[in-house]
Parts: C-alpha cells; structure tokens; sequence
C-alpha cells in the first residue's frame, strides 16, 4: 500500500518530500507500539505486584477464616460468601429486568406519537444510567432499600435505635443495646458483649454463652408502668441513675424510672418469619444482603440492557419476516426466534455485568456493607461483608501487613472474575453459529 | 376464536410486563434526581449553611473546627486534579493504541493487545486503588522525595489506567467504522499510512473520538475507591499532584464510612456534593451520547 507512485505536491503548504514522510510514518509506529506496549506492561506490572504481595497468606485457611485483627489469622470467608449472596440477588433481578426492557427498546418500536416520546427518552436515559457514578446509586439504595424512606420507621427517619436480638445457649432470649465488645480471642472476635437492656439494665454476656445475635431495629419502645400507664415512642435513652426517657412521636420526652416498668417491648419493623430462617424478611431492609443486592442489580442493569440490545439487534431481519410470514405474533416471534438467537450475546453481556457487580465496593460502602463480620449470611436479611469492601479495608490499614493480606484478597477476587469470564467465553462459542 | 382472544390478552399481558420494566428506568433517574434533590434543599436549610457559601467560598472544613465551612472548591478542584492527571495518561495514550489496534497491528499482535485491554477493563477498581497506593506511590517517591503518602499524582495515574481501555475501544469502533473507500482513496493519492490514519481516518471518526473521551472523563470523575484510597482526605484547593488532595467521592466514602450522625450536617453536606457529583457526570454523558448520536448517524 505505501509503495504508491510518487504524486503532485498538495495544493497548500510546502511540498514535503515522500522521505520525510515515510520516516515520519516510522515514527509514528514505534510511538504507537511503545503506547500499546505500556497496557501490556502495566497490566504485567499490577499482576505481578499482586502475587509477589500476596502469596505469603493465600492458603486454604485463608477461604476459611472470618477477619482478624491479626493479619496471620485474617481471612475471606465472610466476604466471598457475603459477595455471592449480594451478586447473585443482583443478577437474579437484574438479568431479567434488563433483558425485557432490551426487547421492549429494540422489538416493540411504538407507533403513536406519546409512546414514541417514552420509548425515545428511555434510550437516552439508559446511556445516562450507564455514566452515573456507583456511589450515587449506593445513595439510592440508602434511601429507597434501607431506609424505605423511612415510611415504615421511627419519628425521626433517619434514626432507628438498633438493637441485638441475642439467643443463649440456656435458651433465654435477650432484646438489648449493644454497649461494647471486650476481649479478643485468638481470631480477634471478642469474647464477651456487654449489652443493655431498658429495664434490666447492663449485662455481660460471655461468647460462649451466646449461640447467635441479630441485628434488629426497634420501630417503637411499649412500657406498661407500676401506675398503670402505658407509654409508647420511637427513641429511648437510658441514664446511668436508671432513669428511662422516652420521646414519643409527637416529640415529647417522658421520663419514669425504670423500676417503675412492669412490662416491656418492641415493636420491631414488620417482619415475616424468624431472624434465624432462611426466608425471614422484614421491611426497612436495613443494610441486608437484599438490600446490597437490589442496589448491585440497579448499577448493572443499564449494562445489561446495552448488551442485550446489541445482542438482539445483530439477529438478522430474515429470520423475523419469515417467522412473521408464517403467521406467528410479534411476541412469538421474540419468543421463539429473536430470544434463542441472541441468547449467546446476552449470555455474555449480562456475565460481564454480574462481574462488575462482584467487583463494585463503593455502593456498598454506601449502603452499608460491614467489614467485621464473622458470619455467612443465612437469609437476605443478614448483615453482609463483600471482597472488594474487605479488600478496601485491608489495603487502607497502615499496618504493611495488611497491605499483603489486601493483596491476597485480591488474588482470590480475581480468580472469581477469571472463571466467570472463562464462562463467558465458553457460552459465547458454544452458542454462537452463524445466522445467515 | 376465543383461544385466539386469550392469546392475544395474554401477549398483551407480557407486552404491558416488558413495558414495566423499561419504566423501571426512567424510576431510577426520577429517584436519583428526587432523592437528590430533596436531601440538597435540607442541607441548604440548616442555618450553617448558605447557598452562597457553597457556591463561592473557596474553604471545605466540615468536620474540624468550632466554625463550618462548606465551599464545594476545593472538593471540585481535587476532582479536577485527579480527572486532569487521569486524561494526561488514558487519552493521548488511548487514542493511539486505538490507532495502532484498527490501522496498524499485524492480526498477531492484536490477539494479544485486545484480551490485555479487556483485562484491565474488567479489573474491579479497588483493584487499582491497591496498585495506586501499594505500588504506584512508592515508585514515584524513588523518583521524587517530596511526593506524599497520599497524592493526587499516583491516584490520577491509577485512574488513567482504569480509563484506558474505554478510551481504547470505544475510539477503536470509531476508527473502525470509517468506510475503507476514504482509505482507499487517499492512498491512491499516494498518502503513506501516517497520513491515512491522521489526516483522513481520525477527522472522520472525530465525533466518536470525542465522545469516548467525554465517557471516560466522566468515568474519571465518578471514579471512588481508587481516590478514596489513594488520594488522601484533605480538600484543598491545590494544583500540585504531589500533594494530598480530597475529591467529592473521596469525601463520600469518608462521611458514609465515618461515624457521622445521619441527620447532621456533615451528613447532609455528602448528599449536596452527591448532587453536584451527579450534575458534573450527567452533562459529560449527555454531550458524549449526543455526539455519539450524531456519528451513527453518518455512516449508518
């Protein structure tokens, strides 16, 4: 191609000889090997840095430790089993969601003019969502998920008094404020919780006497008093003389001794099931696994449907107008000729998608994914850790150990992301045939 | 007949179920809008606060100090700093592997470059904020002492890097969408490939190129844990990236990982910049898409 035959001098400027141009052709090459080389090098460069950092603590017990505040003992149980809950509540909603809007956007054009203007800002409006930043929508979540704009909370919406709903091993069952964890054991847990409770006041409870806690959120405090009275409101607050001082909705604080309670209890947010079974849910979500999950599914679902659009756009109009001469609906034809054959592209679209939910941190920093957590969730109610929060915890402690723990978290995270991509890759050859 | 009319009711049905879901999307902006909003006017009305003083004082103290100061500047600047230090690498580097890609690599090589690229496209951005802080940093005080811990200058580099790929492959499908006719006639000119990758093939993909770089700058600006790790929690109003610096995400992650009451100010304060964050990012995408748009629409 560059061997052309020399040519008139272009109209402007001053003739430049084909030397000086072949040479600055030259040039340019090695600028662009030297630029692609950098990605290369650099994503050598990362991976290298991470495994040289993070294969002293990548052992089996690392998948099997909860966190430590000893960098030898730290591990990833939590925070991996915590991301596949939250992950896959995202893709469970997402992946459909967005498959049926891509079918909507791209199959079912409308013909009158204010369906039209619908379906013409809704297309502008997935390009927006897709630039919206992560932690905006972990502010979404926040409001909508978590707090349900407070619709169903105490008087002041912002604000829930949390407590532990705690089951001994004696079988007793205790409501109570959490005031402060001491000790620390070998992984680092501590060893005894104290907690308060309104009436009965301060306790200490050993690890070992605790079989499980809960996190609950008290809606509003019932006291039954030695007069007779009853007294309800949504925020408590208990002096260290034993006085209780309760503000009720209307915003009056009243204060009683607690001697003077006869009965006491709360009404939680409702509830369906109990905190230790696998279907329990309640309303706020507060900052549960559903509620992490639901905020994932918002951030991928613009991903979602822009890759199932290009997915179904690429299936080849001969197929829909035979389909259609025969006679089938529109929806049948969607059915059964536009959906198996893009399913390989929105098979891969919506992988990639579920792969950058496992890797988002920042909308679950928002909502409020806890990092010291030394359980697996049990249901989608249950507080959550996620790697990439765990590994944003790990990386940013001062301690140069922590540094290598971070490390090796990395490893594992991007391990997982390999074989969902190695998935993708495999679906995407197996299922793609030609179409014409 | 009355199958039929079943059937029909029925894929009315599903029709009306895909439509829901599409509304779903609108919802969500309408949420983030009103949600943001909201918040924002709740802010302005705590009498600490002025609109004024958010717009035009040039001091950030939310947390320190017997008096507040909310001027959203030196947030603003920070995020300016790491987004300009982030398009010095992603853009001009960008762009060029993306010429190299669709003009110039021999078949072998690409199969190389493209996974590499997709790679460092899907490495999560924590990832990065490791790399910045572990490895980035550290190297750049070897070459310059008075660079700190937490800097601007290895946060934006981090940020570059994660920028790259979409610079790379969105401006690839640009180049790429070129018709071969332009190409073919200005080497019959006698153009070397220099000058058909330059002068003819990059003015005609412009639009696309554009609107890449618009998507990645607003990709930079929302960027959060790479800044939250990196960049330090000190808003100042600064041009020097050696220097710590705090942009608006970074300020997030501080009041949300902090133990900041949730109905006080500097509570409150993180919504108001969430809103400016989410206005800044907004106007980068619209323009991006609407240039977009009109790139299609050339060789469609």
């Amino acid at each position: 191609m560059t061997a052309a035959p020399p040519t008139p001098p272009l109209p402007t400027g001053r003739p430049i000889s084909r030397r000086s141009r072949e040479v600055k052709n030259r040039l340019f090459v090695t600028v662009c090997i030297v630029s692609a080389a950098l990605s290369v090098i650099i994503l050598a460069l990362l991976l290298a840095a991470i495994v040289y950092e993070g294969r002293e603590y990548l052992t089996w017990d690392f998948l099997r430790n909860y966190p430590s505040r000893k960098p030898a003992q730290a591990g990833f149980k939590a925070a991996l089993w915590g991301s596949i809950w939250v992950t896959a509540v995202a893709g469970v909603v997402a992946i459909p969601l967005g498959i049926a809007t891509a079918i909507i956007l791209e199959e079912f054009p409308p013909r009158r003019r204010i369906p039209r203007a619908l379906h013409w800002f809704i297309q502008l409006n997935v390009g927006n969502l897709a630039g919206v930043p992560s932690i905006v929508y972990g502010i979404l979540g926040l409001t909508v998920f978590v707090r349900m704009f407070g619709l169903f909370g105490s008087p002041n919406p912002a604000i829930y008094d949390e407590m532990l709903r705690i089951r001994l091993r004696s079988g007793e069952v205790i409501q109570a404020f959490l005031v402060e964890s001491r000790g620390e054991d070998e992984q680092g847990n501590p060893t005894s919780l104290i907690v308060e409770n309104p009436v009965t006041g301060l306790r200490e409870l050993a690890a070992a006497e605790i079989a499980d806690a809960t996190r609950i959120y008290a809606k509003q405090h019932r006291f039954t008093l030695s007069d007779g009275r009853r007294v309800v409101g949504g925020r408590l607050d208990r002096s260290d003389d034993g006085q209780i001082t309760l503000t009720t909705d209307a915003g009056e604080h009243i204060t009683f001794p607690a001697s003077a309670v006869t009965a006491y209890r709360t009404t939680n947010f409702i509830q369906v099931g109990d905190p230790d079974s696998f279907f329990y849910l309640r309303v706020p979500f507060g900052g549960s696994v559903l509620a992490g999950g639901l905020t994932l599914a918002l951030v991928i679902l613009p991903i979602i449907i822009i890759a199932s659009r290009e997915a179904i756009r690429a299936v080849p109009d001969s197929l829909r107008q035979g389909a259609l001469a025969l006679g089938a609906t529109r929806w049948r034809v969607v059915w059964s000729i536009v959906l198996p054959a893009s399913l390989p592209g929105i098979l891969t679209g919506s992988i990639l998608a579920v792969s950058r939910a496992i890797g988002e941190a920042a909308p679950l920093l928002v909502v409020g994914g806890v990092v010291l957590i030394t359980f697996v969730p049990r249901n989608l109610m249950d507080d959550f850790a996620a790697m990439p929060l765990q590994i944003f915890n790990w990386a940013g402690r001062p301690q140069e150990e922590f540094r290598k723990v971070a490390a090796t978290g990395i490893l594992v995270l991007l391990a997982v992301l390999l074989a969902f991509n190695a998935v993708a890759i495999v679906l995407r050859q197996k299922f793609s045939r030609p179409l014409q | 007949m009355l199958r039929r009319r079943i059937q029909r009711g029925l894929e009315r049905l599903i029709i009306g179920l895909l439509g829901a879901a599409a509304v779903l999307t609108i919802l969500t902006t309408l949420g983030i809008i009103g949600i943001l909003l909201e918040e924002t006017r709740r802010f302005f009305i705590m009498p600490e606060v002025s609109v004024a003083e958010f717009f035009f004082s040039t001091r950030w103290e939310p947390l320190l100090g017997e008096e507040k100061h909310f001027g959203i500047w030196p947030l603003v600047c920070g995020t300016v700093l790491v987004t300009a230090v982030s398009a010095c690498l992603a853009l001009p580097f960008g762009l060029i592997t993306a010429i190299y890609l669709s003009e110039y690599a021999p078949a072998r090589l690409r199969a190389v470059l493209k996974p590499a690229l997709e790679i460092l496209a899907g490495i999560p951005t924590v990832v990065y904020g490791y790399f910045a802080l572990a490895v980035l940093t550290p190297a750049l005080q070897r070459i310059d002492g008075s660079i700190e811990t937490y800097n601007a200058l290895s946060a934006g580099l981090a940020v570059g890097i994660m920028t790259l790929p979409i610079v790379t492959s969105l401006s690839e499908d640009a180049l790429r969408a070129v018709p071969r006719s332009l190409r073919e006639g200005a080497y019959a000119t006698g153009a070397t490939k220099f000058d058909v990758s330059l002068k003819v093939v990059l003015p005609a993909a412009l639009s696309g190129v554009v609107a890449s770089y618009l998507l990645a700058i607003a990709r930079a600006v929302g960027e959060t844990m790479i800044v939250a790790l990196a960049a330090g929690g000190l808003a100042r109003l600064t041009l020097d990236p050696r220097g710590q610096v705090q942009t608006m995400t970074g300020y997030m992650v501080q009041i949300f990982l902090g133990d900041t009451t949730s109905g006080g100010i500097e509570y409150r304060s993180s919504y108001a910049v969430a809103a400016a964050l989410f206005v800044m990012t907004l106007v980068l995408t619209l323009i991006g898409q609407f240039v977009l748009a009109r790139y299609r629409e050339e060789y469609e």
